[in-house]
């Protein structure tokens, strides 16, 4: 096993780099699954709202009270360049101003003051939000007065007009049970922990191995393994058996801080084959790290593929976006990359994407394949290396 | 001597292979990836109206005025289909519709048949003609459209629906559900949506009623107030700039271009460290002073840098076709100053320690890597989870000073805001270049 001793000899000298990238990247983690906000059953979308109020009345209070209960109200400083940040980085879904006369104008509906609203919100681009809140302050309003015409002052009229808006219509989520695979013990927001990983194992594995492969395979290193008594396969299969070991070592640090993110023990049969699917994708990137240094290319050349290749595919395979919002001509492209299959299984098991049992597996199978053609493709390249 | 030396750097950084791959490919690689994944995805996922079913088990005409009279607004907010429950399923299941509102009878009522297309359409004319004249159509009338729409309907379902009418039944009585997939903004959508008439739906039966039993006076008034539909809510618009949250990913890229100029500015320190280097050790020997040799080395990479800068923004701008805006100067000016921060980075932080360039090339593309994350590079929401939990990360985060000066420039109608962040990234290079030269100064060795 002396080559097997050589690669942990070399990662040893490598450890700290490959450290420092395990912490850089276990902290990117950390916020981005605490960001993700969890829906379970149907629920109402809230929406993030600033509000202004120029009124300062009864009736300007007891709307704002009204739109807290269902939504959460940002605070920010009235600056109109604040108030565009917060809506750009989606901080503040819906900003509105509640206009001075509110009260008054809410008493006195006629064609007269038709032209002067009750309300302002700044507008960025058409949103779902916007249509919503929009609709849901005419609804309010509208209710307000015809409770006031229909002879109510209006301290009665708005609680009146609050229990019109408040009933709700029956929801009922249809999902076919069989094809239904959804646990609650592996959620929408822990999954993005999972999703992140794509780009994590890529940037991790990658510069973690390479390093020490690109050394096993330099020069005088090879040179000195070709003359030993150790046969060109057990070399083969050394390095081989030291690169799965960095790998499932490199995989049980990062499970065991999802577990930290998990809050405990992974429970449940969607938390196994998620954890299993991340194995899968990790023995991928390190096949992938192995066939790329088949090339024997530099170090900075391997760094900036592993970047290119690890950045590319999580935007394609919807590690950082979810593939839901992204173009069909773009997953067209992320099917043909291992992510995309490594990622769809994470949504379908979260729930984020309806499939079933037999997806996952297709899922699972398709990430095998992928490891059989880099396989493949690493010992062409390596015996091309070898003959000239 | 000193131009001299600027010169061969600027000589020597062309033939370097780490500042053509990294400042030069990595970013015209991540640029065409970025305009393919981004390139439609603002128009894919901005507002359309919600697709949904609709499915009758009691026909409500009313229903079917108020959506269309909504479909015909300037944004309609829903766009909905009638049809029957199997084919709702089907469109529901292939991800063609968002929901399915289901119209059933009230409680112990048992379902009606539901009128055909043709004959709904003529029901409606009718009430459409009703609303507008504020009377339903004489039944002796030679008007044309009632004469058609008794074409479709029998005397039995007329006589039948003027008493409802009459009777304060002209709204019938109706439940509403929906069926979804699941959570999210457009489910949301359909259901506020069918909430909004469910209530409208109540109110105008109340009113109905209370007219109806001659309980008049204020229902008049209040049904005048319901139909009264001026719009309550005045849209200010914000900016006329570009507002695609996705374009911050093209800021981005260039802020990760003046980052990884610290990969280049880290030669500096180390090329001037006769314990780091060869040419260091030769650099120490020599006669040229040290400043000057340091200081010809930093102006040397700052003009490789600017290059590599202005070609990236050239592509971005002329060959993807990227909105920077109308301010195209300004955005060269942030390449060029977010450029020589990234140097001057590279070239403090180039000068802690004694690790060997391998080991601090790595640990600076980490330390980029971290700020291109931080400013949004990769997942978009961390911006705005830093911009409220945390400014202070935002603000020293050079690969953010960069980003925000461009978003600054495409939407800030005024250069304010943008001066400011010119203003950080000029102070920041200060600092980072004094420092450099404090860690790299005065340094003496007894044995190399």
């Amino acid at each position: 096993m002396q080559v097997f001793k050589l690669f942990f000899k070399i990662a040893r000298s490598k450890i700290g780099i490959s450290l420092l990238f395990l912490a850089v990247f276990m902290t990117i983690c950390f916020p981005m699954t605490r960001a993700t906000r969890e829906q379970s059953n149907f629920e109402e979308t809230s929406l993030s709202l600033y509000i202004y109020d120029e009124d300062q009345s009864e009736a300007s209070r007891r709307l704002i009270e009204n739109l807290a209960a269902n939504n959460d109200i940002v605070e920010l400083p009235h600056d109109r360049q604040m108030i565009l940040d917060a809506m750009y980085y989606e901080i503040v879904d819906y900003a509105l101003v509640i206009r001075a006369g509110y009260e008054s104008r809410l008493l006195n509906a006629d064609e007269d003051t038709a032209e002067e609203t009750l309300f302002e919100t700044y507008h960025m681009h058409d949103s779902y939000a916007a249509a919503m809140m929009s609709l849901y302050l005419n609804d309010y309003v509208r209710s307000v007065r015809t409770r006031m015409a229909l002879g109510l002052e209006l301290p009665e009229a708005i609680p009146e007009a609050e229990k019109d808006l408040a009933r709700e219509i029956p929801v009922e989520i249809v999902a076919d049970p069989a094809k239904e695979i959804k646990d609650e013990n592996f959620t929408e927001s822990f999954s993005v922990f999972f999703r992140l990983l794509t780009y994590i194992f890529v940037a991790v594995i990658t510069n973690a191995l390479c390093p020490i492969l690109l050394s096993l395979n330099s020069g005088d290193q090879q040179k000195r393994i070709q003359c030993s008594s150790v046969s060109t396969s057990s070399a083969i299969a050394q390095t081989f058996l030291g690169s799965a070991v960095m790998v499932v070592l490199i995989w049980l640090t990062f499970m065991a801080c999802g577990m930290i993110l998990y809050g405990g023990f992974y429970k449940g049969m969607n938390c196994a084959l998620a954890v299993g699917d991340a194995f899968l994708f990790a023995l991928l990137t390190a096949m992938f790290s192995i066939f790329l240094c088949s090339f024997r290319l530099g170090t900075m050349a391997v760094g900036m593929i592993s970047q290119i290749v690890g950045l590319g595919m999580s935007f394609l395979c919807g590690a950082f976006l979810p593939q839901s919002m992204l173009d069909s001509s773009v997953l067209t492209v992320g099917k043909l990359l291992p992510g995309y299959w490594y990622v769809k299984a994470i949504d379908i098991l979260s729930g984020a994407q309806t499939g079933t049992m037999h997806d996952i597996w297709v899922c699972f199978g398709a990430q095998a394949g992928f490891f059989l053609l880099l396989l493949i493709l690493t010992v062409i390249v390596s015996s091309c290396q070898m003959k000239r | 001597m000193f131009f001299n030396a600027v010169k061969y750097e600027i000589l020597q950084n062309l033939r370097n292979r780490q500042v053509i791959v990294w400042l030069l490919l990595f970013p015209l690689v991540m640029g065409v990836l970025y305009k393919f994944t981004f390139g439609s995805i603002y128009e894919k996922n901005s507002f359309s109206a919600v697709p949904a079913a609709v499915v009758e088990h009691k026909e409500d005409v009313i229903f079917h005025l108020v959506m269309d009279a909504m479909a015909e607004a300037k944004n309609p907010i829903l766009n909905t289909t009638y049809c029957d429950e199997e084919k709702a399923y089907a469109l529901l299941e292939s991800g063609e519709i968002k929901g399915i509102l289901v119209i059933d009878p009230p409680e112990g009522e048992e379902s009606a048949p539901v009128l055909s297309a043709e004959q709904n359409a003529a029901a409606m004319d009718a009430i459409r003609q009703y609303l507008t004249e504020g009377r339903l159509p004489d039944t002796d009338t030679e008007d044309e459209s009632w004469t058609e729409f008794l074409s479709w309907l029998d005397r039995g379902y007329l006589e039948q629906f003027v008493g409802m009418y009459q009777g304060g039944e002209l709204i019938p009585e109706t439940r509403l559900s929906l069926k979804v997939k699941g959570s999210g903004v457009a489910q949301t959508t359909i259901k506020k949506m069918a909430e909004m008439y469910a209530n409208l739906q109540i109110m105008g039966r109340e009113l109905a009623r209370q007219n109806g039993a001659g309980e008049g006076g204020n229902s008049e008034k209040a049904a005048k107030v319901m139909e009264f539909d001026a719009p309550v809510v005045t849209n200010l618009e914000l900016t006329k700039g570009n507002t695609d949250p996705f374009a911050s990913y093209m800021y981005n890229l260039i802020a990760m271009v003046a980052i990884f100029g610290s990969l280049a500015g880290l030669s500096i320190a180390v090329n001037h460290q006769a314990n780091l280097s060869a040419v260091g050790a030769r650099r120490s020997c020599s006669g040229t002073p040290k400043l000057i040799a340091v200081l010809a080395s930093l102006m040397g990479y700052f003009v490789s840098e600017i290059a590599c800068v202005s070609v990236t923004v050239t592509f971005l701008v002329f060959v993807l076709k990227v909105d920077f805006g109308d301010r195209l100067p300004w955005v060269y000016l942030t390449g060029v100053c977010g450029g020589m921060m990234g140097v001057a980075m590279g070239f403090c932080f180039g000068g802690i320690g004694k690790w060997s360039q391998g080991a601090k090339t790595g640990i600076i593309m980490a330390l980029n890597m971290t700020l291109c994350f931080l400013s949004g590079a990769m997942v978009p929401g961390i911006k705005g989870l830093l911009i409220t939990r945390s400014p202070i990360v935002n603000a020293l985060n050079p690969a953010a000073v960069v980003c925000d000066s461009l978003y600054y420039l495409s939407v800030d109608a005024d250069l304010t805001r943008y001066f400011g962040k010119l203003l950080a990234m000029l102070i920041f290079t200060a600092v980072f270049v004094l420092l450099g030269f404090l860690l790299t100064r005065r340094r003496q060795y007894a044995s190399l």
